[in-house]
């Protein structure tokens, strides 16, 4: 096995997959960075340009790319509060204000380390533990999958600070939205009414956006003026993005905590993203001191989910290579460029090619370091864009919604979708009820029914007792009820 | 803001109510096609309600970010966002987008050189970049067109 | 041939740059514009191949491999359309309000089309009686997939009287109607457990004993058959699939009565329709038999299936008056009592 390691390891260090990682890693960027072009819609762009490479240079120019355009997703999180992706909404809740106090290369910073790391934790995992996975993977199954989808919406009360009735309020709206459209049973459409648009029902996008990215440019407008707000300004310097970078490590055991979670729940195929960015974001919530100045810029609340994600992206790799099952939707795209490229992933694949398996692991971790080394520089013109007078800014940002939104399915309703769910959102910022709730709880909601009924017909209405699922709830409990542990105990204790 | 506090949850409960009604009494949804939307539902429902009672008690939610209250919003703004729709619709995405820079930029004080700069290159991202190199199927002509 | 799309368009730009040149120095010789036009009545123009699928999927991948080959052959600018959305029948519904000029065709998933309709789904809004059908494209084979703790045969599985878990994704998804026919023929006490997120994850429940077995296209069941992670022990059709030529057919391992192979029959039918390449309603039949035979000369070109079999994307091709012949025998043909009989046994019978 060393030698597959060192095999892979000189297979990367190639000119022609260098070039391929360094050519992929602008185009990552600049696609991330804008809003509603998801990782998905990049990687479909640039799969037809790896046709007729060597397939390690593709899978690098894939992989490189892929991670790249996370990063750039974080950065539209942190610097106009409009995830670039929707895990990316959790970087949102610590990264914008960070932002509007002027301090958004402190937060870019803080993220682009995190994600560093967070990916390379991700990335040595999957090297370590990929002779060895298959057996985990095949441990989760539907149930696993429906009580680990519902811990992430259990942690829902946990993201509204001081409205938690509210913030469960918008997670349940957000599980009910989700479930318009095909139902997973039998294939009824739920509240179509008739019109084509609804047969899937709400769409992804236009939801994010809409809640995120109207109330903001709303904000701009009416106010003209900088997202940064004028009382505390600290001078444009690199010296922010370094105190970030820091931040990751004096704050070591939330980065090493998300970045472990991250890589988990990136393991398990049934779970994705979103799940393990909310779950990072609160478990550092429960861990940290003073909750409740989370949400207000605390920087733990930017550095745990942004480990997190993109540990679970390295994660992800280790059920779409051991068995072909693709571990998130990217990587599903991921896996048709395997094809492509002549490759198939699976237990055969690990014992044919472990060494393009070690390398394609080094390229994800190599990756993460180099994408986030290159945003790092971009950080200065980042941190300037909080300084554009909002009346500039705003409408510049609402032409690139607009069309990023046409972008992801082609389909015009979308645009105007955009714009309904902008008024929700208007309405639920002003009145407290929490935007990333409802995003979770639509995210979540359609994965819960289905692992349900799965569940259910499946193993029958006992399923909940296999010991992995005990394990899961009895976990989630502990997350939820940790800060209040001293007050539990003494209520257990007799005396 | 009192008024507001009520509102939303009364239209988020009337809504809930009005599409399970239509799904159980005019669709016949079986059990199993209506039982996770009428969990949900009733949920965000029974909610809605002890939201819209604390509301009239008096109990105030915590703000997440106190240090900043959000300022309130000007009628032109939010003409002027919605107004996008408009824009796109007479003119496409491209030339709509382009229009509207520079009409919001004029409007709001920016000189001729700064907002027709910033609308040329809205065409060259959104004809350049989104449909030309990213072979993005977005129409150019008005959407009006047949 | 196969090289990208932009590769194609930017070699064809160069191209014409220099026919154009060439063009002028030999326009005397050349035939009258009228001629020329007839010949490619489609030069010129943009038609669109929508694809009822995000990019990336198969049905994407093989209107983006066939787009820079019509483009050649008709002198046209082909662009791929990806119109996700209702399981890829919304891109069919938009597809048949379109203009009927030859402009407008779509990579369609023709089984899942024709059963959408035969039990009337919601949502179907085309008729595929009326729909002009330019060629086939492809059709794959399916296989039965069984965890590796299952018996070795069908006939084992049946003798044992124990109830056969399928995972599937929708009721009629290639997954769960395949599983029904195959229950149904061989009279199999069967549980068809919809609602996995897609045919993978089906096939992760094979793999983790959540459910017994699953019925699904050859390509993908050879893949998830690999390391013995699922045994392959039954092709479902008349033919062996060429990626498990050892695995016999459900017909060679039972001899079944023609009522019980009804089923099968009929559900092999609709895959012989397969994937296809279709147009909207109502083109004028000259331009209809140029598309057709525009298509006819690609997917029958030597060259062209040699690459598309190197990619994974085997081509098979089919003529379309042979094709209209199946969608007229299941969907014209069949009484009323049968279809809903069919209904019953695709949608309620084993849920």
């Amino acid at each position: 096995m060393f030698e597959a390691f060192l095999s892979g390891g000189g297979q990367v260090f190639q000119p022609a997959v260098l070039l391929a990682m360094v050519l992929a890693l602008p185009i990552g960027l600049i696609v991330g960075l804008l809003p509603g072009i998801s990782g998905i819609s990049a990687l479909a762009f640039l799969i037809p340009f790896t046709f007729g490479m060597e397939p390690l240079v593709g899978l690098a120019f894939l992989l490189a790319s892929y991670t790249a355009v996370s990063q750039g997703g974080s950065m539209t999180a942190i610097v106009l509060g409009v995830p670039g992706e929707v895990p990316n909404a959790a970087t949102v809740l610590d990264g914008y204000p960070l932002a509007k106090q002027g301090r958004a290369g402190y937060a870019i910073g803080a993220a682009l380390m995190a994600s560093a790391i967070g990916g390379m934790f991700g990335c040595l995992i999957l090297m370590v533990l990929l002779p060895v996975m298959q057996p985990v993977v095949l441990a989760f199954a539907s149930p696993e999958n429906f009580f680990l989808s519902l811990a992430g919406i259990a942690f829902i009360g946990v993201l509204s600070s001081g409205a938690a009735v509210r913030g469960l309020i918008a997670g349940g709206v957000g599980i009910f939205l989700s479930l318009f459209g095909y139902d997973p049973t039998e294939g009824v459409p739920r509240f179509w009414f008739g019109f084509e648009y609804m047969l899937d029902g709400v769409r992804l996008i236009p939801l994010a956006l809409g809640l995120f990215a109207i109330p903001e440019v709303l904000a701009m407008m009416s106010s003209g003026k900088q997202i940064a707000k004028e009382e505390s300004i600290e001078p444009i310097s690199y010296r922010q993005g370094w105190q970030g970078a820091c931040a990751v490590f004096k704050y070591w055991g939330t980065s090493l905590r998300s970045s472990a979670l991250g890589s988990v729940i990136g393991v398990l195929p049934g779970i994705g993203g979103v799940t393990a960015t909310f779950v990072a974001y609160a478990l550092a919530r429960q861990t940290a001191g003073d909750p409740e100045s989370f949400g207000r810029g605390r920087i733990e609340g930017v550095i745990a989910p942004e480990a997190a994600k993109n540990a679970e992206e390295g994660g992800a790799l280790v059920p779409t290579l051991a068995l072909g099952i693709p571990g998130s939707s990217s990587m599903a795209l991921l896996l048709g460029g395997f094809v492509i490229l002549g490759l198939q992933p699976g237990p055969e694949f690990l014992t044919k090619h472990l060494d393009i398996a070690f390398a394609l692991a080094i390229i994800c971790a190599f990756g993460n370091v180099v994408a986030s080394a290159s945003m790092f520089m971009l950080s200065k013109p980042l941190m300037h864009v909080t300084r554009i007078p909002g009346r500039i800014l705003a409408p510049i940002l609402l032409v690139l919604v607009v069309v990023g939104t046409y972008s992801a399915q082609n389909n015009t309703y979308d645009v105007l979708w955009v714009f309904i769910f902008g008024l929700l959102g208007i309405a639920m910022e002003r009145l407290y009820y929490s935007r990333a709730a409802l995003l979770l709880g639509f995210v979540l909601g359609e994965l819960i029914e289905r692992y349900f009924y799965v569940s259910l017909k499946a193993h029958g209405p006992f399923f909940f007792t296999r010991p992995i699922t005990l394990a899961i709830i009895a976990l989630v409990l502990l997350g939820l009820l940790w800060p209040k542990r001293r007050h539990l105990f003494r209520l257990w204790r007799p005396a | 803001m009192n008024r507001a506090e009520i509102i939303f949850p009364s239209l988020l409960f009337a809504m809930v109510c009005a599409l399970l009604t239509a799904g159980f009494f005019v669709y016949n949804y079986s059990w199993t096609v209506i039982g996770f939307p009428l969990g949900a539902g009733a949920f965000v429902c029974l909610l809605c309600l002890f939201d819209i009672a604390m509301t009239l008690n008096g109990r105030k939610p915590k703000p997440p970010v106190s240090d900043s209250p959000l300022e309130p919003l000007s009628r032109a703004s939010v003409v002027w966002a919605f107004a996008m729709v408009p824009f796109v619709v007479a003119l496409g995405f491209v030339f709509g987008s382009a229009a509207y820079l520079l009409a919001y930029l004029r409007a709001n004080g920016s000189s001729w050189r700064l907002s027709a700069g910033i609308a040329a290159v809205s065409i060259l991202v959104t004809w350049g970049l989104f449909i030309q190199l990213m072979r993005v199927p977005m129409p150019v002509e008005p959407l009006w067109w047949p | 041939m196969l090289r990208i799309h932009r590769d194609t368009r930017v070699n064809r730009r160069a191209i014409m740059a220099l026919a154009l040149a060439a063009g002028v120095a030999v326009s005397g010789q050349l035939a009258p514009a009228g001629a020329q036009d007839a010949a490619m009545p489609l030069k010129g123009e943009t038609v669109r191949i929508y694809v009822g699928f995000s990019p990336g999927g198969g049905y994407d991948a093989y209107a983006r491999m066939l787009a820079p080959l019509f483009e050649k052959k008709t002198g046209a600018t082909v662009v791929v359309e990806n119109k996700p959305g209702g399981g890829g029948l919304t891109a069919l519904n938009q597809l048949v309000r379109a203009k009927p000029d030859g402009t407008h065709m779509m990579m369609l998933n023709g089984e899942g089309a024709i059963m959408a309709q035969l039990v009337q789904q919601d949502g179907v809004a085309y008729d595929m009686t009326k729909v002009n059908t330019l060629a086939r494209v492809a059709h794959e084979q399916h296989l039965v997939l069984v965890n590796p703790n299952m018996p070795n045969t069908l006939k084992e599985i049946l003798a044992s009287g124990k109830k056969v878990k399928f995972s599937a994704v929708g009721r009629i998804d290639n997954l769960s109607d395949y599983a029904a026919v195959l229950c149904e023929s061989l009279k199999m006490d069967c549980q068809i457990i919809v609602g996995y997120k897609g045919s993978k994850e089906a096939g992760l429940a094979v793999m983790n004993g959540e459910v017994d077995a699953l019925a699904i296209s050859d390509g993908s069941g050879n893949d998830y058959a690999q390391g013995g992670k699922t045994k392959v022990i039954a092709a479902i059709g008349n033919a062996r699939s060429p990626f498990k030529p050892e695995v016999a057919t459900v017909f060679e391992q039972f001899q079944l009565p023609p009522e019980r192979k009804w089923y099968m029959d009929f559900r092999l039918s609709i895959k012989d329709y397969g994937r296809v390449m279709v147009a909207p309603p109502g083109i004028a039949p000259d331009r209809l038999k140029y598309l057709q035979q525009v298509w006819k000369e690609i997917l029958t070109d030597q060259a062209v299936l040699a690459e598309a079999a190197k990619s994974q994307r085997p081509l098979s091709y089919e003529a379309p008056e042979k094709l209209n012949k199946y969608i007229k025998d299941i969907l014209e043909s069949l009484p009323p009592e049968k279809i809903k009989e069919i209904n019953e046994v695709l949608q309620k019978k084993y849920s």
